[in-house]
């Protein structure tokens, strides 16, 4: 396993430069919030990363698209798979390696945003600059765990399609319209209540959790259940769709 | 026990039966040349050996345990290259052997491999895969199935692609490496190209086995030919045939009659006056190796 783990790293070093997206979302912030973003916005950009959350997003989606779809692309599918390993155990490689390279692009952003405030405070005093640090990092938090059903949306359809360009274009338009999918779903919810249960609006509405009492109270008036039922359900659709991608991987004939 | 064993394996793509009832066993330190045409089952022989693709029916041995689908231990001691060399086109040469060697705890030498198979010049050097000619990509998937210290090596059509020059180091590498004891399965479609190498040869034709032998076993299996030129080779054909011979037209217009149950140039000859032909050149010669597998395969086809 530890192989394995040393040898998608080395993919995701050299093969794929992850480390191009995670510069990116360094330079981004603290390039934004020192010339676009007024004093008293500062405190809000800090939650988007200056708009680095979106090269985090996209990041995320490529990594997880390309990890797969690579290895059948280059056909490299062939000797990763015809050694001692289980496909298992490749399998979980690929998954783990792909939250690292997540979080170390996330870490990044989050360092560029730390630098571009302290570069704005020097320049302008500390006006507008506050930071609510528990609430700050228990939305990365939140965002790392909500994240995991976008790869594992993503890792499903990579390995049904094969196709690198397939996968990465249906992880960017996942990653960057969920407020469109949600709407649609939302709105279908009205012909039919039981579908608010539908994996997409679970995790739309899941992700907006904040441990708040009053957003606990919004998730139970909309679902009806309490909020640790709602998360036993949002795990649940991770595990199944997860389940699903490994067992089309480990039934594939290479 | 053989290193590898395929127990009648069969596979089937819809209503195509891509490998029919296979068998046939590896020793150690043999080289097996597993010849037959393009589309005979070849490569889906081989992925059946690695654990790449489930099969219907039917088991491969390797090592003393089952290959299976999903996990087969043995597996780090057999290397492959499948189709085509799989290269990610950012590694230079040195970063795939670094990264397959990792499989292994003891793995070969990376430079010594490198310098063995020819993939340490500066063709090579800090290039990265992506900018290498299929030649090198070729010897790159070599290497790479060499780096595990493998018993058993198995090489798709490695010869393709490569110039007569890297034909004959590959060759020798591949001789050095069975005289250590490292065991071989080499496709080709050409004989000729494993004539000299393969030790023992398994003929396949639509997915069946229609030949194992040892190499020497078939090649003395050449039969003499006598080839005539006449004033009117159908009228030949006729009359050979019309004897019980063996006989077929050559391409560029020549009666081939297979020298066997006192057949020689001066019976046919004979024959030719006797059919009032006349013969315009005649040769004594030994059938050629392509043309003997040409022979074996249609015997199948015809007899299936
Ligand atoms: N995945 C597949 N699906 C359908 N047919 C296949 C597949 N793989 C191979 N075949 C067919 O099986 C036969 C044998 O193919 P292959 O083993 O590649 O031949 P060879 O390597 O001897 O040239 C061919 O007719 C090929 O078209
Ligand atoms: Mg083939």
């Amino acid at each position: 396993m530890i192989t394995l783990l040393k040898q998608e790293w080395m993919k995701a070093v050299k093969q794929n430069r992850f480390y191009i997206w995670a510069l990116l979302a360094f330079i981004m912030p603290i390039a934004v919030l020192n010339t676009l973003i007024p004093a008293e916005q500062q405190f809000y950009a800090y939650y988007y990363f200056g708009g680095a959350s979106i090269i985090v997003a996209i990041a995320g989606s490529v990594i997880a698209a390309l990890t797969f779809t690579q290895e059948f692309g280059y056909g490299t599918i062939r000797p990763l798979l015809s050694r001692q390993y289980s496909r298992f155990e490749i399998f979980i490689s690929k998954i783990v390696m792909i939250i690292v390279e997540y979080v170390l692009v996330l870490a990044s952003a989050i360092l560029g945003t730390l630098a571009g405030r302290a570069i704005f405070q020097m320049m302008h005093g500390t006006t507008g600059t506050d930071i609510d640090w528990q609430t700050f990092f228990f939305a990365q938090f939140m965002d790392v765990v909500m994240t995991l059903f976008f790869f594992a949306i993503v890792l499903l359809v990579s390995n049904l399609a094969k196709s690198s360009a397939a996968a990465v274009s249906i992880g960017i338009v996942l990653s960057v319209a969920t407020s469109v999918i949600t709407a649609i779903t939302t709105y279908l919810v009205r012909f039919w209540e039981p579908f608010k249960w539908n994996p997409f609006t679970v995790q739309a509405l899941l992700s907006q959790f904040n441990g708040s009492k009053m957003m606990n109270f919004q998730l139970k008036m909309y679902f009806g259940a309490d909020v640790w039922v709602i998360w036993l359900v949002y795990i649940a659709y991770l595990l199944v769709i997860y389940a699903l991608t490994f067992m089309i991987f480990q039934r594939r004939s290479v | 026990m053989s290193l590898l064993e395929l127990r009648h394996v069969s596979k089937s793509f819809g209503s195509y039966k891509a490998l029919d009832n296979v068998s046939f066993n590896v020793e150690p330190g043999r080289i097996v040349g597993l010849i037959g045409p393009n589309g005979a089952g070849k490569s889906t022989a081989m992925r059946a050996m690695t654990g790449l693709m489930r099969f219907d029916s039917g088991e491969v041995i390797f090592d003393e345990q089952p290959v299976k689908f999903s996990k087969t231990k043995a597996l780090s001691k057999m290397g492959n290259l499948i189709e085509y060399p799989s290269i990610y086109p950012n590694f230079t040469a040195e970063d795939h052997m670094k990264y397959y060697a990792m499989d292994s705890k003891d793995p070969e030498d990376i430079h010594e491999l490198m310098k063995l198979t020819g993939i340490d010049g500066p063709n090579f050097g800090k290039r990265k895969a992506k900018h290498f000619s299929l030649g090198m990509k070729q010897r790159l998937g070599i290497a790479i199935a060499l780096v595990r210290k493998p018993k058993l090596v198995i090489l798709d059509e490695p010869m393709n692609g490569l110039d007569p020059q890297s034909v004959r180091e590959i060759r020798s590498l591949i001789q050095h490496l069975a005289e250590k004891g490292i065991a071989f399965v080499i496709s080709s479609h050409l004989l000729d190209e494993l004539q000299r190498l393969a030790d023992d040869v398994v003929i396949i034709n639509k997915g069946k086995i229609i030949r194992r032998a040892t190499m020497a076993e078939f090649l003395s299996e050449d039969k003499a030919q006598v080839k005539v030129k006449t004033s009117d080779n159908h009228a030949m054909v006729l009359a050979a045939e019309a004897a019980g011979w063996q006989v077929k037209m050559s391409e560029d217009g020549e009666v081939l009659i297979t020298a066997e149950n006192g057949v020689n140039a001066q019976a046919v000859l004979a024959k030719a006056t006797e059919a009032n032909v006349e013969v315009q050149d005649i040769q004594t010669g030994t059938v050629n190796l392509e043309d003997h597998l040409m022979e074996v395969l249609s015997e199948n086809s015809t007899r299936a």
